[in-house]
């Protein structure tokens, strides 16, 4: 069966913008 | 140390090692020995990545650097997932699909024998010398905060994971790696816990953290473009891209990893793992370190965490100098700690209480900075503080028993690196250079005993290295250095061999020789900081691997 990888890169790149997301919110809420 | 936390890290030395020794099959042959006969599940060859990344140096200097600058350092991190997304497609499938042991096999199939060979001999002296380091700089610390002695420190990391690795080859590296992961997050876990608990009565985390991003610590992120400046979002995106596709695509160290998974499929989950995960625990790790931050403000450290100078000071001829300024940190600390009080029961919004516990603590760094350069002086030597802040912490504040655990997790951290390092060393010594160079004839067994002899030379060379590089500091810094000069030069031969049909092996061989002297100039001669450096090595060394491949190329019709 063909694995389907576009879902997978899609999830690393949309996990990574959402904790560099909650850095910046960390940074800004607690500063 | 109480003896239950002795027996702790005795208790994890002897399972570990029994159970590396267990957890191997087939190892009477060279596949099984160095790559599990291609064998192994995704999710332990992925907590063998990750915990073959996570070094004991990591554990405690990323600690007190979340101590000291807060949680800059986790954009370093940033250009890690990218990075694996590239390997999935390009590095995994073509290694595993090409039936080699080594990275460095594939660039002799792909050029010749002399870009392998360069390849493989700037591996071996690299993580030779780190592997050493690896080593050197846990036990310097444990050591100094323990008491230890200092070669009886390197022997009790080295030894265990030698004899394992030796046994056991890369099945009981990657075995031992995941118990070793479960220790290295259950102790920050707990380090963490303890931290939280050991806050004053009524304060909540969130209040904790707005005392730490009073200072500054809680900021993660630094959107200025900067050459010059370590961390930034984009020396971690894109040096970090660059540093990361060489670490885990070019180094035997971490190829070989994925090289035993049982698929392509399955090497391909092992590095998203840590995609997923590495920068979340990163952050962990850092806020572990600005906690350790929080905790300071109200219950009293020392002035200096490194105390391995101290004494030399206190007697020596600047003695009275360190008495006074003892006494303005005791005085620095209680204003500090008042302002820290008033700050966190006001709301918030009271500027001049924030300016007032800013203008403190700054005060109480100012002491600090000036003890560190009487020490310095005094000493004439090279004094390294910051690493001593979390093994400090947990000998001095974390309970009887979790000192053992966290004694465990920073022997856990050491040792997983070591093993791995190891086991490539090995197996690039004996594909790369024995088997390829001296004796390419020889039956599976005698490659099999050769492969064992090399890995415990490896592991002795790099205990006696260890022993001397303890004793000149500076050289840790020198070797870590040493690596950043030819990372991204050797990704570049990768990028032409992988990725460029029209590139051959004159192309290659320059264009790496031309991309680690274009480093070595640059960062000799200019203030551009490390993690660029890894974009300039392969940048120059496509460019001018391509240029000498177009120059060189031999017509169709000369080659008939």
């Amino acid at each position: 069966m063909k694995e389907r990888l576009a879902p997978l890169f899609v999830g690393i790149v949309l996990v990574e913008i959402l904790t560099i997301a909650g850095l910046y919110w960390m940074g800004v809420h607690f500063s | 140390m109480s003896w239950i936390d002795w027996a702790v890290v005795a208790g994890y030395l002897v399972w570990v090692v029994s159970d590396g020794v267990r957890m191997s099959k087939r190892t009477n042959e060279m596949e099984g020995y160095l790559l599990a006969s291609r064998s192994l599940p995704w999710w332990a060859v992925g907590l063998s990545v990750m915990a073959t990344q996570l070094s004991a140096i990591t554990m405690v200097s990323t600690t007190g650097q979340g101590y000291a600058e807060g949680m800059k350092f986790v954009q370093f991190y940033f250009g890690l997932p990218i990075a694996m997304i590239i390997l999935s497609v390009t590095a995994v499938p073509f290694f595993w699909r090409a039936k080699v042991y080594t990275a460095y096999e594939y660039l002799e199939r792909r050029f010749d024998s002399k870009t392998r060979t360069l390849t493989a001999f700037l591996f071996l002296l690299s993580r030779g010398l780190s592997c050493s380091v690896i080593i050197a700089a846990p036990s310097v610390i444990l050591s100094i905060v323990l008491g230890w002695n200092l070669t009886l420190t390197v022997l009790a990391i080295g030894a265990p994971t030698v004899i394992y690795t030796m046994v056991g080859g890369v099945q009981a590296v990657t075995w031992t790696d995941v118990k070793q992961m479960a220790v290295i997050v259950g102790g920050i876990l707990a380090a963490v816990i303890v931290l939280i608990v050991g806050l004053p009565d009524g304060m909540s985390v969130g209040s904790a953290l707005h005392l730490a991003g009073a200072v500054g610590k809680t900021q993660a992120l630094d959107f200025r473009f900067d050459l010059t400046e370590k961390y930034t979002i984009w020396s971690g995106l894109i040096g970090g891209l660059f540093l990361s596709l060489s670490y885990f695509g070019c180094d035997q160290s971490q190829v070989q990893r994925y090289l035993t998974a049982k698929s392509v499929k399955e090497g391909r989950q092992s590095l998203f793992m840590s995609a997923y995960v590495k920068i979340p625990l990163q952050a962990l790790i850092l806020l572990t370190g600005v906690l350790m931050f929080v905790f300071f403000l109200f219950n009293k450290g020392p002035m200096l965490f490194n105390g391995a100078p101290l004494e030399q000071v206190r007697t020596g001829a600047r003695a009275a100098e360190y008495q006074t300024l003892e006494r303005e940190y005791d005085g620095a600390f209680e204003t500090r700690r008042q302002a820290a009080v008033a700050l966190a029961s006001s709301d918030g919004n009271d500027q001049a209480t924030l300016q007032s516990f800013v203008a403190a603590d700054a005060g109480l760094v100012a002491v600090r900075k000036r003890a560190t350069a009487l020490v310095k002086d005094a000493t004439k030597a090279d004094y390294d503080d910051v690493n001593y802040v979390f093994p400090n912490f947990v000998i001095e504040h974390m309970p009887v028993g979790l000192v053992g655990l966290l004694i465990a997790a920073i022997f856990a951290a050491a040792m997983s690196s070591i093993a791995a390092e190891l086991n490539s060393l090995a197996t690039a010594t004996v594909i790369d250079v024995y088997k390829r160079h001296m004796k390419p004839e020889a039956a599976d067994s005698h490659y099999l005993l050769v492969s064992k002899l090399a890995t415990a030379g490896w592991g002795v060379f790099a205990c006696v290295a260890a022993v001397y590089a303890a004793q000149l500091g500076s050289l840790i810094e020198v070797v870590n250095r040493f690596g950043s000069y030819f990372y991204g030069s050797i990704l570049g031969v990768f990028i032409l061999a992988i990725g460029i049909k029209r590139a051959n092996g004159h192309g290659a061989f320059v264009g790496l020789i031309a991309g680690m002297a274009t480093v070595w100039v640059v960062a000799t001669y200019t203030a551009v900081v490390f993690l660029w450096l890894n974009v300039v090595g392969a940048v120059v060394v496509t460019v001018v691997g391509l240029l000498v491949s177009e120059l060189t190329r031999v017509p169709i019709e000369k080659r008939k």
